[in-house]
């Protein structure tokens, strides 16, 4: 069985978690440079703020409906984030962090009875700990279960816990989930089955295989398969284009955090590419290690950490340098490691050109690191510091809302009286 | 584990969690010339505040005192370390919020559902009604005061 835990209105969410006042009034946090709304309180929705709405044309309207606003604070949503994923590694050494507010568990060899009273427990351990809340949807397969996620989100007297255990409850969810909603269907692809007439995931689930596969390849057949209850996505596969990951499994384990350190940089930088190549940054860094889960013999290890980068990028360099910040903090010596990957988030598009500077040039990235640590360690780190504050005064990040750093700067701790 | 302290000429123990991130600061020796130090090998033995404090980072979160609403026992600029997965008993104090309102620091009395301030100038003690939303930061754990004020 696989579980999508997924935390509502995240960083909303993470703003209320340090400013209690903000509970019941509506809240919106906008995107990179104060861009659009990327998330959106229950309030916020229902006064009919549109997701990726502009800030520059809804000022107004948020003035106007009393609507809070805030830029986004990924030192703290990534730290809250960490804090998540940390209680939800103790329930099972099988997980997926998706993305910075979503994280898929899996479960083997655990009876179906339980698994919903156990996901209660681990949602209210998180709301206790992190004051975070959350849903968790539980299912056969990976888009089941966040199809049931879903339920659990819409559907308040559930109590944010929806269990698709049985095929009653599996056709009763496709019966009710419009086909636009459903994981991994993009804007294309429901568009060309409702002009086919189908409109709830339930008539997606009907077609023929062989229509499927000619129409939508082998990854809608994978999705049909999916909804029928058969699991063909283990972890780690399917991945939403909110994030951009690069991870490996290696052909044996490894102990050497040398090695890691090494694998842990190209990975950074093929997702500097990735970004690069659809002329956007990132703005976060997640990095996760595992043991062999499937070696019972050895002792299991498995963490993941959020990095926040000060400013968007799509440089090498910097993705690598806070891709290695974060393998330092989670890594531990003496387990035999099998897999390791670099996930980047807080993704928005790149509109400034300084950030091009390395794009004409992409093979000599490694001659200009190698030059800058020379210089490094020639000159002490102030070289180095100089260039990122040339940076710093050509490009300044609009945020004109930012909330404190509560959990990761000591000036900007939270003051109570 | 267990480890000493020294106080006068007594000894004391202090239960010390050691599952919490360590950040260590390397200690750069300065003298090049001799013999070297006996103790390089000790390096790692240094101790860890962290330890200490943020065993349990997840449920862990650090404030810092404004005011004197809660005098004597706090001073403004008093640094708590607030740890959220402990549920609050009669006599703690909690960072707390009734009914949005800021986060104010009280002392928790479960015997008369009642947040104290322990200042006698501040009248600020609230009743906990049943229909009160009550959300708790956490409860103070411990609190690291600058003794010696420094400019």
């Amino acid at each position: 069985m696989y579980a999508l835990v997924d935390s509502n209105n995240f960083y909303v969410s993470c703003e209320r978690v340090f400013n209690p006042t903000l509970r019941h009034t509506p809240v919106v946090v906008l995107s990179n440079n104060d861009g659009c709304v990327i998330s959106r309180s229950n309030e916020a929705k229902k006064l009919g703020i549109p997701m990726g709405a502009p800030a520059f044309e809804y000022k107004k309207k948020f003035q106007e409906l009393g609507i809070q606003v805030f830029s986004s604070n990924y030192a703290l949503y990534g730290d809250m984030s960490n804090r998540v994923f940390r209680i939800l590694q103790n329930y099972t050494p099988d997980v997926e962090v998706y993305s910075i507010d979503e994280c898929f568990l899996y479960f083997k060899n655990f009876s179906t009875k339980p698994l919903d009273e156990y996901c209660k427990a681990l949602r209210k351990e998180v709301l206790q700990k992190t004051l975070i809340p959350t849903c968790v949807g539980i299912a056969p397969t990976k888009a089941l279960a966040k199809i049931a996620n879903h339920i659990a989100k819409k559907f308040p007297q559930l109590e944010g816990v929806y269990l698709i255990d049985n095929d009653e409850k599996r056709l009763k969810a496709l019966q009710w989930l419009d086909i636009q909603d459903v994981w991994g269907i993009g804007r294309r692809m429901s568009k060309k089955l409702k002009n086919k007439g189908i409109l709830k995931a339930i008539q997606f689930t009907e077609l023929p295989d062989e229509y499927v596969r000619k129409e939508f390849s082998v990854v809608g057949l994978r999705l049909k398969k999916e909804l029928e209850g058969i699991s063909v996505l283990e972890l780690e596969e399917l991945q939403a284009k909110k994030h951009i990951a690069t991870t490996r499994s290696f052909d044996t384990t490894y102990t050497d955090k040398e090695y890691l350190t090494e694998r842990i940089t190209t990975f950074a930088v093929t997702c500097a590419r990735k970004l690069r190549k659809q002329e956007a940054t990132c703005q976060l860094v997640t990095v996760f290690i595992y043991t062999n889960r499937f070696n019972d013999q050895q002792e299991q290890y498995y963490r993941s950490v959020n990095v926040s980068i000060p400013y968007p990028t799509n440089s090498d360099i910097e993705i690598a340098k806070y891709a290695k910040k974060g393998l330092d903090l989670i890594f531990k010596p003496g387990f035999h490691y099998k897999k390791a990957g670099v996930i980047v988030g807080g993704i928005a598009h790149e509109n400034e050109k300084q950030f091009n500077l390395f794009e004409e040039e992409p093979f000599k990235h490694r001659e200009i690191m190698t030059a800058i640590d020379k210089l490094n360690s020639k000159y002490g780190t102030q070289k180095l510091k100089l260039a990122s504050q040339a940076l710093d005064k050509t490009w300044k990040m609009r945020q004109e809302h930012l909330s404190p750093n509560y959990t990761t700067k000591w000036n900007d701790i939270l003051e109570v009286k | 584990m267990i480890r000493f302290i020294k106080f006068g000429s007594e000894l004391e123990y202090l239960p010390i969690n050691t599952n919490g991130e360590k950040y260590y600061v390397q200690l750069k020796e300065g003298v090049n010339a001799g013999f070297p130090s006996p103790a390089e090998d000790f390096l790692n033995d240094r101790i860890s505040l962290d330890e200490l404090y943020l065993s349990k980072v997840e449920s862990t979160f650090v404030n810092r005192v404004k005011g004197l609403s809660m005098y004597p026992d706090y001073l403004e600029n008093d640094i708590l370390i607030l740890r959220s997965d402990y549920e609050p008993q009669n006599g703690d104090d909690v960072v707390v919020s009734i009914n949005s309102s800021e986060y104010t620091l009280k002392r928790y009395d479960k015997i008369n559902s009642k947040l104290v301030a322990l200042n006698p100038k501040y009248a600020h003690s609230v009743i906990i009604n049943d229909e009160d939303e009550v959300v708790i930061l956490g409860v103070v754990d411990a609190i690291v005061r600058n003794i010696r004020k420094r400019k």
